[in-house]
């Protein structure tokens, strides 16, 4: 059988060339399939990202009153640091949050600074925490006097995760579904090409030849069509995805967005797959239907 | 190589294309199977390769017995057999050479001993500048002796030959009649369905008459009565 696989690679190249527009079709509607699944991937990309930057500095904001003297704020730093889980106080004035808003927004944002008049933030303390005491230290914080309000980035990042999790979940629905569909494509056409050439499979069977030997050129062009499928939405992601977050990003500038190439090079492998996969089953369930007549 | 008890063949239709056929070929044995149109040549060589099933008796070719057959025990059967068929059954939109070569594909011979066998069969049949023709483009007498070519190329052990020279004229009768006896001398036992005298006269074997579907020694006088049956109409 593998003396003669340089041949069935060549009869597949051959069918192809034989029926360059339906497999051009076929390929090109594999591609566009993938390549919408790609953008399910990468929002779920995106966001398991986003938990990750955030995940790094699990912090509790713990907010101050509009008109807390300097003693005030100096003993409800002691106290915040006798709570157990807080590794580190960070004070942040009312002066600062502006300026590091404007750092984070740029320069739209002092433009809104100047119309507004008036700074409206708060002074904060930036309180790091160990992980897993993150929600005690907040429930802790919010009883202290002097306080405003606390908000515990352990909250933003369980929603965040939970809709990762959403995310990625219809993403892999997305994929069965497409691959199903794809696979009912690639089926489809590997049916008509072994249709077109019953009489010539016939041949090889009078000559000897086991089931294989006809079938496996059809193996070969269905995976191959899925794989390049694959190939050509991943290349579409690359040329794309860098384009479409940068746009994204500019937009929404206080964002932290991975860098398209990234997220391309991350949906890529699964594109790929999911086309190779599905070409080879798409080509063995239409050898079946063949074989079933 | 070949033993019928009692053969018997009815297709579906009704049509009783064989009948009671008792027949024991030895292997290396040359065997010609005269007989009219329609009176079951074909449906014999069909039997022995496995193509249709007999409807009674009992046929055993090359140790394989062709009643209830498993897929595996066909395909080595044709592994080792070379077929002409009557209506060649060659792939079109295929050079004559990618034809011969694909017999020996099929067997699992390498690239280049294939293509060397392949140029050296259709040489034989007197095709050698024709093998890069597509099939379509050669006529019914240059395609039989392609069909004869690829079935000679895999050094069968059984050659079927259904009418080999049919659609040829005398020089071309002469190629395939060397073909055959350059099988035969390799070793395979040769069943040929013909009424062609001129084959039979070139080639030293057994001759049988099939009547209406039932299978008759052809007596000492058959040779010359098919000779001159031909010879008759020619
Ligand atoms: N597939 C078939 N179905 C029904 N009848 C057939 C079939 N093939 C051949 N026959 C009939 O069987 C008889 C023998 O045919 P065949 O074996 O082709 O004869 P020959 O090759 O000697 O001319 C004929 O009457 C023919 O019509
Ligand atoms: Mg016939």
């Amino acid at each position: 059988m593998f003396t003669n696989l340089g041949y069935f690679f060549k009869e597949a190249w051959n069918d192809i060339v034989h029926r360059p527009v339906a497999i051009l079709f076929s390929l090109i509607s594999i591609a566009l399939l993938l390549f919408f699944t790609a953008f399910i991937f990468a929002g779920g990309e995106q966001l398991q990202w986003l938990v990750g930057q955030l995940g790094q500095e699990a912090a509790v904001t713990v907010f101050l009153q509009e008109d807390v003297a300097r003693s005030q704020r100096d003993s409800l730093e002691e106290e915040l640091q006798q709570l157990s889980g807080v590794t580190t106080i960070r004070f942040v004035s009312k002066e600062q949050a502006l300026e590091e808003m404007e750092d984070i927004l740029g320069e739209h944002s002092s433009e809104l600074a100047a119309t507004a008049g008036f700074n409206p933030f708060l002074g904060y303390f930036e309180v790091g925490v160990l992980p897993e005491e993150g929600v005690e230290v907040a429930v802790q914080a919010e009883k202290l006097p002097g306080v405003d309000s606390v908000r515990d980035n352990r909250q933003t990042l369980e929603r965040l995760t939970r809709l990762t999790l959403v995310m990625r979940l219809g993403a892999v629905f997305a994929l069965l579904f497409v691959g199903v569909v794809m696979m009912i494509t690639i089926s489809h056409i590997i049916h008509l090409g072994l249709m077109a050439r019953e009489e010539e499979m016939e041949i090889y069977r009078l000559l000897g030849a086991g089931p294989w030997f006809a079938a496996l050129p059809f193996l070969l062009q269905g995976t191959l069509l899925g794989f390049s499928g694959g190939l050509v939405s991943f290349l579409a992601a690359v040329v794309t995805f860098p384009i479409l977050i940068s746009k994204l990003h500019s937009a929404l500038p206080f964002l932290p967005l991975q860098p398209g190439m990234g997220v391309a090079l991350a949906v890529g492998p699964v594109l790929i797959a999911t086309g190779t996969i599905f070409g080879l089953s798409g080509s063995l369930l239409a050898q079946y239907q063949a074989r079933g007549k | 190589m070949i033993i019928a008890q009692g053969v018997a063949k009815v297709y579906d239709n009704g049509t009783q294309a064989l009948r009671n056929i008792n027949l024991t070929v030895k292997q290396g044995e040359v065997v010609f199977i005269l007989g009219e149109s329609g009176a079951g040549k074909t449906t014999f060589l069909k039997l022995l390769l496995g193509m249709e099933k007999p409807t009674a008796g009992e046929l055993i070719v090359a140790g394989t017995s062709l009643i209830k057959p498993r897929a595996g025990d066909i395909r080595r059967l044709r592994r080792l057999t070379g077929a002409v068929f009557q209506d060649f059954k060659l792939i079109l939109g295929r050079t004559a050479r990618e034809n011969v070569a694909l017999s020996l594909r099929i067997l699992g011979i390498g690239w280049s001993d294939n293509r060397r066998r392949s140029k050296a069969a259709l040489a034989a049949v007197g095709l050698a500048d024709k093998g890069d023709n597509l099939v379509e483009t050669l006529s019914w007498g240059e395609r039989q002796r392609v069909a004869l070519a690829r079935a000679v190329v895999r050094e069968p052990r059984l050659l079927l030959a259904d009418e080999p020279t049919g659609n040829l004229d005398g020089a071309s009768v002469g190629y395939v009649a060397q073909m055959l006896a350059l099988a035969v001398k390799g070793g395979a036992t040769l069943v040929v369905a013909t009424h062609d005298s001129r084959l039979i006269e070139r080639l030293p074997g057994r001759v049988l008459v099939l009547e209406q579907g039932s299978l008759k020694e052809a007596p000492v006088t058959g040779r010359e009565q098919a000779a001159c049956g031909q010879g008759g109409i020619e």
